[in-house]
């Protein structure tokens, strides 16, 4: 065990069992599983992207690039879990990934020993020879080599949310600048949340000891946290990552509610993604630390200097017997003295610098530290680390050491400041890039901007915390600040040890080495974002949070640009990964978009009907009687029902639309291409509706219930889109008009029934003296009155089906009544009911269009109703419709087609071609667009777009359908193939 | 919240009753209203002066300006829209309510009865807020939004009204009918971890 006999921000008295690779450990209450691993130095944790190298734990946070485990088992097993953030639990249970057969002894780490074939794009030259052998053996091959874990085969069993939140300023970070951010503001009185990604406040005052108040930090933090809670006003989110900033002062954040725990508590989710509106953000997101590249950096045991002090100030572990530190900054001697302090056997400091200052020379040898100036590690060994070789002017010396932390300096964690195209700048004397155009709305302060001694964090958290709460309208008073030292931070940049041993890696997570970024320069991918792309440095799931500086840095010295010049990557979002179960929220399985039912949905749910979605409608699709296992033998059934007797359908879900005002008969004649203003009270017309560029949107038929009102239906499809034209018509175009809209498709059921029958079967339900009869109401005519006792009604006469019909409008809590009654009426008839494909089938025999033919690709003319458009008047999309290739006689327009052997099926997407021709494009003819087998005629029909359309009525063509085979004959034909006259309607 | 829903079809109500957490008094309760009958009130072009005239002189409302809902004995008017007002009578039927505003407004504004096409739900309950900070993507703070305000927005994905009824606070929805289903499935899903009491909803 090498855990620390005192201190930390553990439980002792509250030891948690977990395994990992199948083998039991312990670890403690606050440890992370990281800290857990590194206290039963377990130093290995996994193997590398693409050599397969042993790998162990590099950082304590987020940027995490090496220690990737799959968490849990079983459906909720996941892959890539950052070991740095997954909090202990009892029984967590984890495993290593991207290794064969174990961890310790992975064949395919041979990969590196062909790291020269292996560098950077190899996949782009090798392998390039036989072509043929990519996908099926190369692409396979190199994937199962490379990747990280396996995700869960099956569904996810735990359940996800989404949450807004609303502040006036939203603070990144609970670190030194957040909280006095936080504070400021909220005691100024804003709305303040505060957002850390850490299970507790505090940051890096967690892992430091520098006194604060001449107290230790814990105090500090103590009583920042115990007044933030105090404040209504505030409110703090920890386990909540701010992972995007999106327009108009939205922040997409994850909260990890549940992943602390074996599974969720009851009825809460997983994880909650918030979208948080806030009128000012400051973010405070601090800084990595990163490492310096030299000859096996990369092996278990060398960790980032901040993270040694955290795993064994805040954890209590030493993460092995012994360590050293190699750096070029003051921070890392800080970090090397906070872990002496708590009891981490620090053996020495190594510092390129060959004249560190002085006091902290002095402050090592207090602590019996050895310095050495002005050197370099050059190498390290051990499958664990177990020595490393430093070269200083004193020339070479092997020391050994189970650890080393390395800090090459700060790197700013700025990657929100350049979302919205914001490119940081580089900044020599830190040699870090520091935000410079922001999003708006944002601020940055502490580590984030570039400011890392703890001092500056505090000041500029009080400062931007006032700005933000004034900039939100709140009169801030700077809060005394609390007093501590000013952390030294000094720095020498410093990137690449030249003439080290082994490879040298730059971003650890992706296995790019400094040779790598040799061969970009050399082979011209100079340019940053050609070299991410090229090398992939900085890409994956840390996104070179702590790699990417010294990728710069190095093809800065190759190109010998400055850094600044050189310039950065750009940060996209998210900050870190984010699971797409949490951006789903509700919205999965059959919550995925809501379910509409129909007013007749229960009944048709009764009488066996099947559903079909048409959009988010549930609509009966057909009703299967007993016996009945074949759909086109019930379909047929229905059809010949209406046909003959009498028929019943929910038509609820077209759209429909009131319109009242006297202006509508105008309104309606510049938005239909025939004419609306002469259409007599109790009549109903068929429309035609254009959108600007000429095509058709929608089609549907208008009744005029009175002289300035007008009842509007439109097809399911278009229900939304068509309001929405008309308001944008009203609103923008024509605001003069005096129409005013409101949409009454939920208000009202629509029974459809259809058939020589109907009429008898109407006749009964209607109240006196309401009359239906063919003078009473004849073809398009619509009455007003009452049906099945006292309930108000709206009858149409029209049809879709090419029968005698009526449409019978009552509120939508009366629909079923109505059906109800409209069945007891119709069984001495046999009335059938009757779903969506017996529709589609009887409106293909009247040679009716419909959402096949209304394509948004075709014209009036192209659908056989151009005669329809009004020469008369103005409407929209005529100057459009008129266009010369609108009304080139090639263009396919819309006939109806038969098989010449009647036995044959027809196919719709099946494209026409002369008969002989040979199936290329150049030879299309059109297509077909709808297809049934007719009940009527007792064969396939069809609909669809042919080359001189009526024209060719008689004429054979080729029906060729590849993707399933079809090529057959068919004639063509009139489209209306049962009653072209229309005679059964007027009967 | 699937394992809350996973027997209960997406195309039905969900059936009244608790649901999620059990212990104690349910964090939330939510009840369709029965009795109420709604009305959309869309004033004719350039009446709005007249019809605010009318709402004051013969309903006794000032007519709400902006997304704000004002009431005088039965009769609330919450404003939806420019001009477009949701009109809601809590004991008396559609044709009734439609025929008192036709008698106050004559021809000054189109009416359309909507008691059928909207479903009104009531949420209240200690647990209120945490709920619908899930669900309505509107800071309803206290200090922002009050008794009164109304908003017409989308929750998961359903185009409804929401309006604070009173300071409690209480929370009323009009719901499209046809989207309740959905939007039960997510209240449900919202309120589960709270304990979350479903009255009116029939028994399924």
């Amino acid at each position: 065990m090498s855990r620390l006999s005192s201190g930390g921000l553990i439980d002792r008295a509250k030891p948690l069992s977990f395994t990992f690779d199948g083998k039991p450990y312990t670890g403690l209450a606050g440890d992370t599983l990281a800290s857990a691993l590194l206290a039963n130095d377990v130093r290995l944790v996994g193997r590398s992207f693409k050599y397969h190298r042993p790998r162990g734990i590099f950082s304590a946070g987020s940027e995490e690039p090496n220690a990737l485990v799959e968490l849990r088992t079983g459906a909720r097993r996941e892959p890539n879990t950052r070991a740095t953030m997954a909090e202990l639990y009892e029984g967590l249970e984890a495993t290593s990934q991207n290794r064969w057969p174990s961890l310790s002894f992975d064949l395919l780490s041979a990969n590196q020993w062909l790291s020269p074939f292996l560098g950077a794009g190899f996949y782009y030259k090798t392998f390039m020879w036989p072509a043929a052998l990519w996908e099926k053996l190369y692409e396979p091959a190199i994937r199962r080599a490379a990747g990280l874990g396996r995700a869960a085969e099956e569904a996810d069993p735990d359940s996800y949310e989404k949450a807004f939140a609303f502040c006036d300023v939203l603070v990144i970070g609970g670190g030194p600048s957040g909280l006095l951010a936080a504070l400021t503001a909220g005691r100024a009185g804003a709305r303040v949340i505060l957002a850390d990604e850490d299970v507790i406040l505090g940051g890096r005052l967690n892992s430091e000891r520098t006194p604060i108040d001449d107290a230790p930090p814990a105090e500090f933090l103590a009583r920042a946290c115990g007044e933030l809670a105090a404040l209504p006003n505030v409110r703090v989110m920890p386990r909540t990552t701010v992972f995007g900033i999106y327009d108009g002062g939205t922040y997409g954040a994850l909260e990890r509610v549940g992943d602390h725990l074996p599974v969720p508590a009851p009825f809460q989710p997983r994880q909650r993604y918030w979208k948080i509106i806030a009128k000012r953000a400051v973010l405070c997101a601090g800084a990595f630390d990163r490492p310096i590249v030299f000859g096996g950096n990369d092996r278990p045991g060398v960790m980032s200097a901040q993270a040694l002090r955290t795993y064994a100030v805040r954890y209590a572990v030493s993460p092995g017997a012994n360590a050293v530190v190699f750096a070029n900054n003051d921070h890392a001697w800080s970090a090397a003295f906070d872990a002496a302090d708590v009891g981490v056997k620090i053996t020495a400091i190594i510092d390129v610098r060959a004249a560190p200052p002085a006091p902290l020379e002095q402050a090592a040898k207090t602590r019996d530290i050895r310095v050495i100036a002005g050197g370099e590690v050059i190498a390290t060994s051990g499958k664990e680390l177990s020595s490393l070789t430093v070269r200083s002017g004193s020339g070479t010396e092997t020391i050994a050491t189970q650890v080393l932390g390395i800090s090459g300096g700060a790197t700013p964690n700025l990657a929100l400041t350049s979302y919205f195209g914001g490119r940081p700048r580089y900044d020599a004397t830190l040699a870090a890039f520091v935000p410079d155009a922001v999003p708006p709305g944002l601020s940055v302060a502490g580590a984030a901007a570039g400011r890392f001694s703890l001092d500056a964090c505090f000041a500029t958290g009080v400062e931007q915390g006032a700005a933000a709460a004034s900039a939100a309208g709140f009169t801030a008073t700077p809060a005394p600040q609390p007093k501590t030292v000013d952390t030294p931070t000094s720095l020498s940049a410093f990137w690449h040890v030249q003439g080290s041993k082994g490879l040298a890696f730059v971003d650890f997570q992706n296995d790019v080495s400094a040779k790598d970024i040799a061969v970009a320069y050399k082979e011209g991918f100079r340019a940053v974002e050609l070299l991410k792309r090229y090398t992939t440095l900085g890409m994956a799931t840390d996104q070179g949070k702590s790699s990417n500086m010294a990728g710069l840095a190095i093809m800065a010295e190759l190109t010998g640009q400055g850094i600044g010049e050189t310039g950065s990557t750009m940060f996209r979002p998210p900050f870190a990964p984010v699971a797409l179960g949490a951006l789903a929220g509700h919205h999965r399985d059959k919550d995925f978009r809501p379910t509409r039912p129909t007013p007749t949905h229960d009944w048709a749910r009764k009488q066996g009907a099947v559903f079909v979605e048409t959009g988010l409608w549930l609509r009966a699709q057909y009703f299967p009687k007993p016996g009945e296992t074949d759909w086109l033998k019930t379909v047929t059934r229905e059809v010949k029902a209406v046909r003959s007797s009498v028929g019943l359908i929910d038509v609820s879900t077209f759209g429909k639309i009131d319109l009242q005002g006297s202006d509508v008969g105008v309104f309606l004649d510049r938005v239909y291409i025939n004419t609306f203003s002469t259409l007599a009270v109790g009549k109903a017309r068929y429309g035609v509706m254009l959108r600007e560029d000429g095509l058709v949107m929608d089609d549907g038929t208008t009744a005029r219930l009175a002289d300035d009102h007008y009842v509007m239906t439109t097809t399911t499809a278009n229900a939304a889109k068509v309001y929405q034209h008309l308001e944008f018509c009203l609103q923008v175009l024509w605001p003069e008009l005096d129409v005013q809209l409101a949409s009454i498709s939920e208000q009202w059921a629509q029974i459809a029934i259809a058939g020589p029958k109907s009429r008898e079967v109407l006749a009964k339900v209607v109240d006196a003296p309401l009359d239906v009869s063919n003078t009473g109401l004849p073809f398009m005519g619509v009455v007003e009155g009452q049906v099945i006792g006292g309930v108000k009604a709206r009858i149409f006469r029209l049809s879709f089906s090419g029968e005698l019909g009526y449409e019978i409008a009552v509120p939508a809590r009366q629909g079923e009544a109505l059906t109800r009654a409209l069945m007891a009426a119709g069984e001495p008839f046999g009335i059938t009911p009757y779903g969506t494909e017996a529709l589609g089938v009887m409106r293909i025999e009247k040679g009716h269009v419909s959402g096949n033919e209304l394509t948004g690709q075709t014209s009036a003319r192209d659908l056989g109703l151009g005669k329809m458009a009004s020469m008369k008047k103005d409407y929209i999309g005529r100057v459009m419709a008129a266009r010369p290739a609108f009304a080139d006689p090639d263009r396919p327009s819309f006939i109806g087609f038969k098989p010449v052997d009647r036995a044959q099926r027809l196919r719709a997407g099946a494209h026409f071609l002369l008969l002989g021709a040979a199936a290329v494009m150049e030879n299309d003819e059109g297509y077909m667009s709808s297809v049934a087998y007719s009940p009527s005629l007792g064969h396939w029909i069809g609909l669809g777009f042919l080359k001189g359309g009526r024209a060719r009525i008689g004429q054979k063509v080729r029906a060729y359908d590849p993707v399933r085979g079809g090529d057959i004959e068919v004639e063509v034909c009139d489209p209306g193939f049962v009653d072209p006259e229309g005679e059964r309607l007027r009967v | 919240m699937s394992e809350l829903l996973a027997e209960i079809p997406a195309s039905a109500f969900v059936p009244e009753g608790r649901y999620g957490a059990q212990a104690g008094a349910p964090g939330v309760v939510a009840s369709v209203i029965s009795a109420v009958a709604l009305a959309q009130v869309v004033v004719r072009r350039n009446g709005l002066e007249t019809v605010a005239e009318i709402a004051r002189e013969r309903l006794g409302i000032a007519l709400p300006s902006g997304p704000r809902a004002a009431s005088a004995g039965d009769l609330t008017l919450i404003g939806t829209g420019p001009g477009r007002f949701l009109a809601v009578a809590e004991g008396i039927t559609g044709d009734p309510l439609l025929a008192r505003l036709a008698h106050a407004f004559g021809k000054a504004a189109a009416l359309t009865d909507q008691s059928d096409g909207q479903v009104v739900i009531q949420l209240s309950g200690p647990r209120t807020s945490e709920t619908l900070a899930k669900l309505v993507p509107v800071d309803l703070d206290p200090s922002i939004f009050k008794a009164g305000d109304a908003a017409a927005t989308l929750v998961a994905l359903i185009p409804l009204l929401i309006w604070q009824a009173d300071v409690a606070p209480t929370y009323r929805f009009a719901v499209p009918r046809s989207f309740v289903p959905a939007f039960l499935r997510a209240l449900v899903g919202a309120g589960g971890e709270f304990g979350i009491q479903l009255m009116g909803t029939g028994r399924g």
